[in-house]
């Protein structure tokens, strides 16, 4: 397996320039281009990165944080934002097949959730060659915490990050 | 404008035939939220007590009377999740969420997002 080293700047750089792989999340609209181009009626005033960082995919549902703990969240405080990204890509020389699926749950005052589990908000098969970017977008915001999960049949190593955008309101 | 979003309601209501608003009041004149035209979306998360499903009316206006109002029905098994959202076609100051339905026990949360001017 090839492995490549990159910084925090360098990753940036390729998510602005790097082209996109395709990625649909069932049953939800997926959109694909610039970030420009993704939000045509809706510019962003705020964008937040709610994660980031690696995680070792293999034949378990793992939370991006590698957890299989299904009640933990990936990322907590979402009820500002309109919608999430995750971008990313699996290191190696094989094709990537990836799937993931995310789920959603809102807490009360005290971060407790309002209910046993989590609500499928959707999921989608990344299939791209190999050393391409992807990105999922997810468009049910403003549930409180979400648990991104990942599996691969052939493990990989997927570096990626989890933002979020809060619009203006859509005039 | 930027959006800003605002915990309006997070509590338990025992749902009945009896058409309630989610603060238990049978009374239909009666707001849940004052205050709120500057609220331009509401999501309404939560969970549900039983299979049998939830008939909700969301009525808007003001001290005048109810304007605008929608309608639908909530759902799902026990112990799954819903959500709905809401988005009133323009501002008003009251907004009444009302339920009836059989007999369960609704765990819900309702998340207003505001314009605030910058």
């Amino acid at each position: 397996m090839n492995a490549e080293r990159i910084t925090r700047r360098e990753m940036l750089k390729r998510l602005i320039v790097a082209p996109v792989g395709a990625a649909a999340l069932a049953t939800l609209p997926v959109r694909e281009g610039a970030a420009a181009a993704l939000q045509p009626y809706y510019e962003p005033y705020f964008v937040a990165v709610l994660w980031e960082g690696r995680t070792r995919c293999d034949s378990l549902w793992r939370s991006l944080k590698g957890d299989v703990v299904a009640i933990l969240p990936t990322v907590q405080g979402a009820t500002p934002y309109d919608r999430l990204y995750w971008t990313g890509y699996a290191l190696g020389s094989a094709p990537v097949h990836v799937t993931m699926r995310v789920l959603a749950r809102a807490v009360d005052h005290n971060g407790v959730p309002l209910g046993a589990g989590w609500r499928p908000i959707g999921q989608a098969t990344i299939q791209t060659p190999p050393q391409r970017w992807f990105r999922v977008e997810i468009p049910e915001g403003h549930w409180d915490e979400y648990r991104i999960e990942v599996r691969s049949a052939t493990p990989r190593l997927v570096y990626s990050r989890v933002i979020a955008s809060q619009g203006y309101w859509k005039e | 404008m930027r959006t800003q979003p605002l915990t309006l309601y997070v509590g338990t209501l025992q749902v009945e035939a009896t058409p309630k608003d989610i603060l238990n009041q049978s009374e239909p004149l009666a707001p849940t939220f004052v205050n709120a035209a500057s609220v331009r979306a509401f999501y309404w998360t939560g969970v549900k007590g039983s299979n049998a499903p939830i008939a909700y009316t969301i009525r808007a206006g003001d001290a005048n009377g109810w304007q605008w109002s929608q309608s639908g029905q909530i759902v799902g098994n026990a112990r799954g999740w819903f959500r709905v959202v809401v988005k009133p076609p323009a501002a008003y100051d009251w907004y009444r969420v009302e339920v009836a339905g059989a007999p369960q026990a609704l765990r819900s949360k309702i998340t207003g997002v505001e314009e605030v001017v910058e």
